[in-house]
C-alpha cells in the first residue's frame, strides 16, 4: 500500500539524515574552552534571595549577585562589597561596614549603603529557610554611601558568613519587590543571566559582564547551569562531553572512575541524623531520660550505615558540629561506640526493659536508611513505627511536631548556624522547643564570646550536647562531583556545593 | 462525514471537562500543608495563611474547581505555583517535545509493526515464529532498561548520538532528529510488538477470504493482493491498536524523558504532582486529554477513510 511504502521511506530517510548529521561521531554541543557547562539535580525556584535557602539552590543565584562578604576555601570569611568591618560596640550587636564606591548594579543603579539597606530589609521580609539566620538584625542604617551599619538585637557569631550567602546577596533597588525578579534577576556579579538559551527549570546561562570590577578573576566567559533530574543522565551528559561537570553520587563514583572521569568528592556537612526532637518526653516519656537517648546512639552501627547508604563514602560521628568547624572534639568521635548489649542495660537501667515504641515519618528519600535504623533499635527492643509521608512534604512533616524523632540530614557548616538551625528553643528543627538553662548559658556564653573564648565556648557546647545526647548523629555525607580533566574542582569548607569561583580551567 | 465528525468532537469536549474534574478531586485530596512547602520554613503562620488564601486553598473545593475553570476557559491556566512561572508558556515550551516522541515513535513503530506483521503473515513458518518471539521480547523489555543500554551503547560507548538534551526542530532538524532517535528507539522498541501482531492476526484472517482468492484467480500478483486489498482491509483494526499506543508512548514518554534529560511534558508532570503544583497538574491534564482526543479523532478519519462500510451514519 503506497501509505505504507511512503512511510518506510521517511523513516529510513529521517535515519540516515541523522546518520549523516553524526558524522564526527562526538558530542552534539562541545563548549568552548572559555565556557563551564555543569549540570546539578536542583532547580532554583526563584532568583529573588529570601526565596532561596543558602547552598545548594543559590548556586544559581551565585553568578549574577555580589555579596557582602565571601566564602574562602579554608571556610574564612573576606571581603566583596565591603571591604572592612568591625563591630563598634562591646556586646556585639553593631556591625560597621565599609563599601566598594566603584560598583553598579547591570541596570546602571550604583550600589551603596542605600542599596545594602533595601536589600537586607527586603530579606528580612522574606520566608525562605535562610531568612531566620539573620532575624537579629534589627535597623540597618545608613551612614554615609560607603558605610553601613547592621544594628542587631543579639550577637549573631554567623552573620558575616550569612552575608557572604543569600543574605548578603544585592539586588538592584531599582526591581526590589517587583514579580520579574523572581525569573529576572538584576544584580553587579560576575555574570548576567542570559534570556538567549535560558530554559527555565532546565537551563540557566550565564554570559560574562564586561564591566565586573574584579572580572579577571573569572576565568570563563560564559556558564551553563542544567538541572537534570537523573543521576545517570547527569553521568551521561559529562561521559559525552555535554557537560563539564556533574554532580554525582557516592553510588555512581565508581562508573565515573572507570569511565576515566576525575572524581572529587569532600565532606558536604550535611549530617544524617535522628534528630531527637521529644527530649522534653512529651510525645514518647521514655526520650526526655538520657539514659534512653544515650542508648539509641550506641544502637545504630554508624559503620554500617556508611556503607550500606553512602557506599563507603561518608565519616561517622556522634556530633552535631561540622568537622572543619571550631566546635569539632576528635576525642568525641569514641563517645557512642557500636554496643547493643550496653544500650540494652541503659535502657533497662532507665526502666525500658521491656523496650518501647517510637513513631518515626519514612520518605523515599531516606528509605534505605530508615530500614537500616529501624532493624538496628529494633534488636536493642525499641519498635520504630513508620510512618509514611509524601517526599515534597517530608520537611513540613518532620517539623511539625508531631513526632518524637525523624531521620534526616541536616547542614552543619558554622557551629552558630547549627546552633541556630537545631539546638535553640526557636529552632526549625526543634519543634517542641525544648530547652534547659544549663543548655541556655552555654548558648549565651558562646554568642557574645570572641575569638580562642568562642572555639571553647562552642566545644564546651558540643561536649554537653554530645553527653546529653541531644541527638543521635549518625555520618556526616559527601558531596561527590564527577569532571573531565580540563576543569578542576575546589572544594570549599563549609560549602555543600564549592562557590562558582571553585572551578577553575585544570592548570590554572 | 461532518455529523460524525461533530459528534466526536462534542464527546471530546466533555471528556476534558470530566477529566479535569476527576483530577482536581484527586489532587486536593491528597492533602498536605501546601502554602506552608511554598512560602517555606521561615515564614509564620500568618504569612502560610496569607498564602493559602492568596491560592485559594481555603475555599471549598468545589468552589476551587469552579474558580480555575472559569479562568481556563479564558485560556488562563495560572501560575505554577513552586515555579513562579505562567502555566501556558510552560506547557506550550513543553509540549513539542513530549509530542516529538509520541508522535514520531508512534509513526516509526507503526512503520516497522505493519512490515513486520506483513513478512510474518505471508511468509509464515520459521519466519512467522521468529518474530513472534522478537516481538514478545520487545513487549517484556522494560522501556527504561531498554533507554539506559542504548544510551550507554549508542551515546557514551560509541559517540554517535547524544546522551541528553533536547535540540528543538526550528534551531536544526537534523540536531532534532538525533536528539529523539534513541528515546524514540526505546518507546517504540516496545509498542511494535502489539501493532505487529494486530497486523499479522488481520492480515492472516484476510488473506484467508473467498474474495481474494478470486482476485488471485484474475491473476493479480501477490504484491498487488497483499499490498493493497489485503493491507487495506486489515488496517482498520491496525489503527485501532495504533491509536492505542500513541496513549501509551505519551504515557512512556515520562521515564524516558528523564532518563535523557528531555524537559518535556513528563518530566515536568512527575516533578508538579509529587509536590502538588495544582495548577501545573490541571494545565497538563486538560492538554493531554485534548491532545489524546485530538489523535483519536483524526484515526476515526482516517478508519472512515480507508472503509467505507465502517462510517458511521
Amino acid at each position: 500500500m503506497k501509505i505504507f511504502r511512503v512511510a518506510t521511506l521517511a523513516v529510513a530517510a529521517t535515519f540516515a539524515v541523522s546518520g549523516c548529521a553524526g558524522g564526527d561521531g562526538g558530542s552534539s554541543s562541545g563548549a568552548p574552552d572559555d565556557a563551564l557547562d555543569i549540570t546539578f539535580s536542583y532547580v532554583p525556584s526563584s532568583f529573588d534571595p529570601p526565596d532561596v535557602g543558602d547552598n545548594p539552590t543559590s548556586q544559581f543565584l551565585q553568578p549574577v549577585y555580589d555579596t557582602l562578604t565571601q566564602v574562602q576555601p579554608d571556610g574564612s570569611v573576606g571581603p566583596r562589597l565591603a571591604t572592612e568591618w568591625e563591630y563598634t560596640d562591646d556586646a556585639l550587636q553593631v556591625l560597621r561596614m565599609t563599601l566598594r564606591d566603584d560598583v553598579t548594579f547591570s541596570d546602571g543603579t550604583p550600589f551603596d549603603a542605600a542599596a545594602v539597606k533595601a536589600n537586607i530589609e527586603h530579606f528580612l521580609t522574606g520566608t525562605g529557610p535562610a531568612v531566620n539566620n539573620v532575624r537579629t538584625i534589627q535597623e540597618v542604617v545608613v551612614v554615609d554611601p560607603t558605610t553601613v551599619e547592621l544594628h542587631l538585637s543579639e550577637p549573631n557569631p554567623a552573620l558575616l558568613r550569612y552575608l557572604a550567602l543569600t543574605a548578603g546577596m544585592m539586588v538592584s533597588p531599582a526591581v526590589l519587590g517587583q514579580e520579574s525578579l523572581a525569573t529576572a534577576p538584576v544584580g553587579s556579579g560576575p555574570y548576567v543571566l542570559s534570556t538567549d538559551g535560558t530554559v527555565s527549570g532546565s537551563k540557566y546561562v550565564y554570559t560574562r559582564n564586561p564591566d565586573y570590577w574584579a572580572a579577571d578573576s573569572y576565568p570563563y566567559d560564559q556558564i551553563t547551569l542544567s538541572s537534570i533530574a537523573e543521576v545517570t543522565a547527569r553521568l551521561n551528559a559529562v561521559r559525552t562531553g555535554q557537560a563539564d561537570v556533574s554532580q554525582i553520587t557516592p553510588k555512581t563514583m565508581a562508573e565515573a572512575e572507570s569511565a576515566g572521569l576525575d572524581v572529587t568528592h569532600f565532606s558536604s556537612g550535611d549530617i544524617m541524623q535522628l534528630v531527637l526532637i521529644d527530649r522534653g518526653g512529651q510525645l514518647s516519656p521514655a526520650l526526655a531520660d538520657p539514659r534512653v537517648r544515650q542508648a539509641i546512639n550506641m544502637a545504630i552501627d554508624r559503620e554500617s550505615v556508611v556503607s550500606a547508604v553512602y557506599d563507603g563514602l561518608g565519616q561517622p560521628t556522634t556530633q552535631l558540629f561540622n568537622p572543619s568547624s571550631d566546635a569539632w572534639l576528635d576525642e568525641l568521635a569514641d563517645r557512642y561506640p557500636y554496643d547493643p548489649a550496653a544500650a540494652r542495660e541503659l535502657l533497662a537501667e532507665a526502666g525500658y526493659a521491656d523496650g518501647l515504641t517510637l513513631n518515626v515519618p519514612e520518605f523515599t528519600g531516606i528509605a534505605d536508611l530508615f530500614a537500616i535504623v529501624a532493624q538496628q533499635l529494633g534488636e536493642v527492643g525499641i519498635t520504630v513505627q513508620s510512618t509514611k509521608v509524601p517526599d515534597a512534604q517530608a520537611n513540613t512533616e518532620m517539623r511539625s511536631g508531631k513526632y518524637p524523632a525523624v531521620l534526616q540530614q541536616l547542614q552543619s557548616n558554622d557551629p552558630w548556624q547549627a546552633i541556630q538551625l537545631m539546638v535553640m528553643p526557636q529552632s526549625a528543627w526543634n519543634p517542641l522547643g525544648y530547652q534547659e538553662p544549663a543548655l541556655d548559658e552555654l548558648i549565651r556564653t558562646a554568642q557574645s564570646a570572641t575569638g580562642d573564648a568562642r572555639a571553647t565556648a562552642y566545644q564546651e557546647l558540643n561536649r554537653y550536647l554530645v553527653e546529653q545526647a541531644w541527638s543521635a548523629p549518625l555520618a556526616v555525607a559527601e558531596t561527590v562531583f564527577a569532571s573531565e580533566d580540563d576543569v578542576t574542582v575546589t572544594p570549599y569548607a563549609y560549602s555543600v556545593i564549592p562557590p562558582i569561583e571553585g572551578y577553575a580551567p585544570a592548570g590554572s | 462525514m461532518l455529523g460524525f465528525l461533530a459528534k466526536r468532537l462534542a464527546s471530546g469536549v466533555v471528556l476534558v471537562f470530566a477529566v479535569s474534574a476527576a483530577a482536581f478531586m484527586l489532587i486536593s485530596i491528597a492533602g498536605g500543608d501546601i502554602a506552608r512547602t511554598i512560602v517555606g520554613d521561615a515564614a509564620t503562620q500568618q504569612q502560610v495563611d496569607q498564602k493559602a488564601a492568596e491560592l485559594g486553598l481555603d475555599q471549598p473545593l468545589l468552589e476551587q474547581y469552579w474558580s480555575w475553570l472559569g479562568a481556563a476557559l479564558r485560556g488562563d491556566f495560572g501560575t505554577s505555583w513552586f515555579t513562579n512561572l505562567p502555566v501556558t508558556e510552560l506547557l506550550l515550551t513543553k509540549m513539542p517535545i513530549t509530542l516529538s516522541l509520541a508522535l514520531v515513535g508512534t509513526v516509526v513503530s507503526a512503520a516497522l509493526g505493519v512490515a513486520l506483521g506483513t513478512i510474518a503473515a505471508v511468509r509464515r513458518g520459521i519466519v512467522d515464529r521468529l518474530l513472534q518471539v522478537l516481538v514478545i521480547a520487545g513487549f517484556a523489555l522494560p522501556g527504561f532498561w531498554l533507554a539506559l543500554v542504548l544510551v550507554s551503547a549508542f551515546a557514551v560507548q560509541w559517540g554517535l548520538l547524544p546522551a541528553t538534551g533536547y535540540v528543538p526542530f526550528g534551531f536544526s532538524p537534523a540536531e532534532w532528529a538525533r536528539s529523539i532517535t534513541l528515546p524514540v528507539a526505546a518507546l517504540a522498541i516496545g509498542v511494535t510488538g502489539a501493532t505487529a501482531q494486530q497486523v499479522r492476526s488481520g492480515l492472516i484472517d484476510v488473506l484467508r477470504q473467498d474474495y481474494i482468492r478470486s482476485l488471485r484467480g484474475r491473476g493479480l500478483s501477490n504484491a498487488n493482493i497483499v499490498l493493497r486489498h489485503g493491507l487495506r482491509n486489515a488496517a482498520p483494526s491496525a489503527l485501532t491498536v495504533i491509536s492505542l499506543q500513541f496513549i501509551n508512548l505519551l504515557g512512556g514518554a515520562v521515564i524516558i524523558e528523564r532518563i535523557f534529560a528531555l524537559p518535556g511534558l513528563g518530566a515536568m508532570t512527575l516533578d508538579a504532582t509529587t509536590q502538588g503544583d495544582v495548577p501545573q497538574i490541571m494545565g497538563v491534564v486538560v492538554l493531554t486529554v485534548g491532545i489524546v482526543v485530538t489523535v483519536n479523532l483524526v484515526i476515526d478519519v482516517a478508519y472512515g477513510w480507508l472503509n467505507p462500510k465502517v462510517r458511521i451514519r
